[in-house]
């Protein structure tokens, strides 16, 4: 390796290398990138010295940039080599600039270099340990990402680490369960679980099998992750296949998923290895795909569209088992493809002989007689390395009762294990509005039904964050635990609503009034239960003077129902501890106060609500508590709850909007209310940019707005006034400059809000 | 005669599916209460329609919905210029006249809209005319036919139990796949192998109920692609309009069912 020897291979002086080069570039890419190149090489070798790894890695990463005709990539590198060096040491500079001219083929466009270059440096100011196990993994991750989304799978993993460096690594070298899935999202591509259900519909649709559709692991055996494997049923399927993105891996899976399919609609039950040579098996195997893609073609033939295309073996060069088993592949379902050869020849014979058969077992003989051939053509076939061709089909190994060298059947652990997941964690969905819930288990979005949450169960929840800097929402990114709170004893509640009775009487006659719909008068009906007079008149008048009266001479009465359903969502974080200037009483204990007097005031007028708390430490740790929910009466339990409410830890306030209006969804009143009451912005532990959480607020409102549900806030002595208006909305944000009157405003809010 | 508008001049076309002429026409024979069941499209309007004409009684068909009255079905009073005037509803029409009264999708109306039927599904065959203080006797001609898709229907939209009851019921599915693509063809008029492409394309689809749809392709959505494509559209294009685009709005499974439709062709 050039790099490592630090040694010019000709022998000549270090400086004339320099200089040969950097006549080259002045001659690819004119004086600036010359200069800068120059600019850039001179303070490495100052920082670093002339002879060091750094600058002889510098130098022949540029000459081949040069070499491979991409002198663009030079002034980049010189410009990004110092900043490497000085932020993340010599060792990982050096990794980086031995790395880069190897990534060349996958940057392929112009400024990709630099982009990458600019991704390492920022990198290595904000994680330095991170930057050569990241440059290790880059071309593995550059095979599935383009620079841009190279960058946004780099920020997620800093956003994700949150400052731990160990986190971060594993995460850039993809041993994290979370790298892997970043990589997966950023590849553009949503994770496999969920696009699983849409292939198994495909496949539904088109040959009216139904498979359950899993993503293979990819710890495990490699070979079976390569391609689809099938027990059954259940369909495992890789979460890439090497050297597809985009739309390309898309239509790759969709053949494989066809393909599966096509098996469970034509096959004809596992077959019997017997006495079978390896090689007799895959040519078995290969022409029972063969056999069931023909009969699916023929019903359907737009599959041959989908197939045909991944077909690529071609009727030349050297004949190895493998490229006679991929030609014969193709030469069995692709009647127009030319093919001399004279095995693949009477392959194709003897397999429209044995498809013309009625007997099953006429493909098995007419596989021993190609296998025997194949021996004695002297072809060596190695079963350990042989993988089915093209790359859509799957492994083989559903067809056979067993197979001497196949990995252990699918285990049933692992499926369980997913079952229990899915059981225990819910992924955020739309409302489940009641035609959903009829589609069945597999249905879009189908709610995983928690569990009934007992007194003491803790239900972990994933919910997703916005992040505003890569304008994407992280799925899965935030844990909820929701929780049944401490209690004590409930005689307290009533106590401090006793303590305060003339803020109780005024909010009773407050809301009482609020409350009582008044009849309305709907005049000139066409039906109703009485004559509307004033109309009965007109007609009768209209009568008399020999026109057409106008028949709309009745009048009914509607009251004008309340249908308000709200989340009183009380935000406990640590600052709600501080007390109120001069005295003795906190934030918190007002906030808990004006929520018990509401709570009682609303519950004895039978309006629906639900009042819940939230505090979080974290990401991984957002506390929901339900002190109130819609279903219960605001009686002993409830209180009891309130009364055990603590405050602490901070304000993911984006986390809390989510699961108040998941709590709203299934509500069917006509207005759906969260009035979120907090002393601050949102902020968190693990979040030094202030605008993440505030932006992602904002967007759990918006979000919460799209399916019917208002949010309002009433900031009680807020330090940070702009924040909550970006997040709710000037109008919708009630400032309390004083604490105190919290009892009597947060009525008042409500009343106005259900107008 | 009042009704000879809800008369049936030629004959609409129907391909039977089995032996439900002759079951309808011993119920008619009878006078009873018919109830049609079957998917969206699948030609129980027409079937009725059908034997209308085939018994030669008028048709009078009321597609219900949820904001029916009693007062839509039987009649009401409307004024003019002389002072109220009884106008009969379409159910009392047929009841008076002797016809075929052909309730659509029944289960749309509300049920309280619903039993005003009851008198005239039992052996009393009455209909009372609370506000015009009449009873009306059936006409000996008259017979009720509901049809309602049972697919769709949530819990709250069934019918009543002592409505059910009064019914004899026909049970309609799309016709086997030889069968639509004859109807398609002839319906359409379109060369047989292109309507036998829809209904390949509209057994797709089919697979894809409870997994996502509602319902598959209907017959009806058959025709109307057929003919598109008589009139010189591409078939994965009138595919797409006729069926694809007007079945779902989610778009996982408008691509899923447009890469259905793309492997039939």
């Amino acid at each position: 390796m050039p790099v490592a020897s630090g040694q010019d291979p000709a022998g000549r002086d270090p400086r004339a290398r320099v200089e040969a080069l950097a006549a080259r570039l002045h001659a690819a890419a004119g004086a600036d990138a010359e200069a800068a190149w120059r600019a850039g090489l001179a303070t490495v070798v100052e920082r670093a010295g002339p002879s060091s790894l750094v600058t002889t890695s510098l130098v022949d990463a540029a000459r081949a940039c040069l070499d491979a005709g991409r002198a663009e990539a030079l002034a980049p590198l010189a410009e990004h080599a110092p900043d490497l060096l000085a932020r993340a040491g010599r060792r990982a500079a050096a990794a980086v600039l031995t790395e880069i001219p190897r990534l060349l083929p996958r940057l392929p466009a112009q400024g990709d270099v630099a982009r990458v270059l600019g991704t390492l440096a920022r990198l290595a100011e904000r994680a330095p340990a991170a930057v050569e196990p990241l440059v290790r993994t880059s071309p593995l991750l550059l095979v599935r990402l383009e620079a841009d989304a190279y960058d946004a799978f780099v920020e997620t993993g800093v956003a994700h680490a949150g400052g731990d460096a160990g986190r971060l690594v594993a995460f850039v070298t993809l041993s994290s369960r979370e790298g892997r899935a970043a990589l997966e999202a950023e590849a553009g591509e949503r994770p496999l679980a969920e696009r699983a259900p849409w292939l198994a519909r495909f496949v539904a649709a088109i040959l009216g099998v139904h498979p359950l559709v899993r993503p293979a692991s990819v710890e495990g055996d490699p070979r079976a992750a390569r391609r689809t494997r099938f027990d059954g049923r259940l369909v495992l399927l890789p979460e890439s296949f090497r050297g597809y993105r985009g739309s390309a891996a898309e239509r790759l899976e969709r053949a494989a998923l066809a393909h599966v399919g096509a098996h469970l609609a034509f096959g004809r039950g596992r077959l019997d290895p017997g006495t079978l040579k390896p090689v007799q098996i895959a040519i078995v195997s290969l022409m029972e795909d063969a056999r069931v893609e023909r009969l699916a073609m023929a019903a359907l033939p737009g599959l041959a569209r989908l197939w045909l295309p991944f077909h690529d073996a071609r009727a030349e060069g050297a004949q190895t088992a493998e490229s006679l088993l991929a030609r014969l592949s193709r030469a069995l379902v692709d009647p127009r493809c030319p093919d001399e050869d004279p095995w693949v020849a009477k392959g194709r014979t003897l397999f429209e002989a044995a498809l013309a058969d009625p007997d099953p077992a006429a493909l098995r003989r007419a596989a021993g007689v190609l296998g025997n051939d194949l021996g004695q053509m002297r072809v060596r076939f190695d079963a350990k390395a042989y993988v089915p061709q093209p790359v859509y089909r799957d492994d083989n190994s559903g067809l056979w009762l067993f197979e001497p060298d196949a990995p252990p059947p699918v285990d049933a652990p692992e499926i369980a294990a997913q079952g229990v997941r899915i059981e225990t964690t819910e992924t955020p969905r739309t409302p489940p509005d009641r035609e959903r819930r009829e589609r069945g288990a597999d249905a879009p979005h189908a709610p995983a039904r928690p569990r009934d949450a007992g007194e003491e169960s803790r239900l972990v929840l994933r919910l997703p964050e916005w992040d505003y800097h890569a304008a994407r929402l992280r799925p899965d990114w935030v844990s909820v635990l929701d929780e049944r709170p401490r209690t004590a004893p409930a005689h307290l509640v009533d106590r401090w609503i006793e303590a305060r009775p003339a803020t109780l009487s005024r909010t009773e006659a407050l809301v009482r009034q609020a409350r009582i719909g008044r009849p309305k008068r709907l005049r000139r009906r066409a039906e109703g239960e009485r004559l509307d007079l004033d109309a009965a008149i007109g007609a009768v008048l209209d009568q008399r003077l020999g026109l057409t009266p106008d028949p709309r001479v009745f009048e009914t009465v509607r009251i004008a129902e309340r249908d308000v359903a709200l989340v009183l969502l009380l935000d406990v974080s640590e600052s709600t501890k501080d007390t109120i200037g001069g005295t003795t009483t906190s934030v918190f204990s007002v906030m808990r106060d004006a929520t018990a007097v509401l709570a009682r005031v609303l519950d004895a007028l039978d309006d629906p609500f639900a009042v819940h708390a939230f505090a979080s430490n974290g990401r991984e740790n957002v506390h929901y508590t339900r002190i109130k929910d819609f279903d219960e009466r605001f009686e002993a339990p409830a209180k009891s709850r309130l009364a055990g409410l603590r405050p602490g830890l901070s304000t993911r306030m984006g986390a809390a909007l989510r699961m108040a209006t998941r709590a709203l969804a299934t509500s069917r009143a006509h207005r759906r209310l969260i009035l979120l009451v907090t002393d601050g912005e949102p902020s968190d532990v693990d979040c030094p940019d202030p605008r993440h959480l505030v932006e992602d607020a904002r967007k759990a409102v918006q979000e919460a707005a799209a399916l019917g549900v208002d949010a309002f806030c009433v900031a009680v002595a807020p330090r940070d006034e702009a924040a909550l208006a970006t997040v709710f909305g000037r109008a919708n944000v009630a400032h309390l400059p004083r604490v105190e009157a919290l009892p009597d405003r947060l009525p008042q809010v409500y009343c106005r809000l259900v107008r | 005669m009042p009704l000879s508008d809800y008369r049936i001049d030629a004959e609409p076309f129907y391909a039977p599916q089995g032996d439900e002429i002759d079951l309808f026409a011993a119920s008619h024979a009878l006078r009873q209460p018919v109830m049609i069941k079957g998917p969206t499209g699948c030609g129980k309007t027409r079937f009725v329609e059908h034997m209308a004409w085939r018994l030669g009684r008028p048709l009078v068909t009321v597609a219900c919905h949820e904001d029916m009255t009693a007062s839509d079905l039987v009649g009401r009073f409307l004024l003019d210029a002389d002072g109220t005037r009884w106008h009969d509803g379409p159910l009392t029409l047929a009841v008076r006249h002797g016809g075929i009264c052909y309730l659509d999708e029944i289960v749309e109306a509300r049920q309280d809209t619903t039993v005003v039927i009851h008198p005239l599904t039992d052996d009393r065959r009455v209909l009372p005319l609370e506000k015009k203080n009449e009873l009306v006797r059936a006409h000996a001609d008259f017979q009720l036919v509901i049809s309602y898709n049972p697919g769709y229907q949530s819990v709250l939209k069934d019918l009543k139990e002592s409505t059910k009851q009064r019914f004899v019921a026909l049970d309609f599915g799309y016709p086997d796949p030889v069968r639509e693509a004859r109807i398609v063809a002839r319906e359409a008029d379109i060369e047989l192998d292109a309507a036998e492409l829809l209904v390949r394309i509209a057994q797709r689809s089919r697979n894809l109920k409870g997994h996502g749809l509602d319902e598959g392709a209907s017959t009806r959505m058959l025709i109307q692609a057929g003919r598109l494509m008589g009139r010189g559209v591409a078939a994965a294009v009138a595919a797409q309009i006729a069926i694809t685009l007007p079945l779902t709005d989610e778009p996982d499974l408008r691509r899923t069912l447009a890469e259905a439709v793309d492997a039939c062709l």
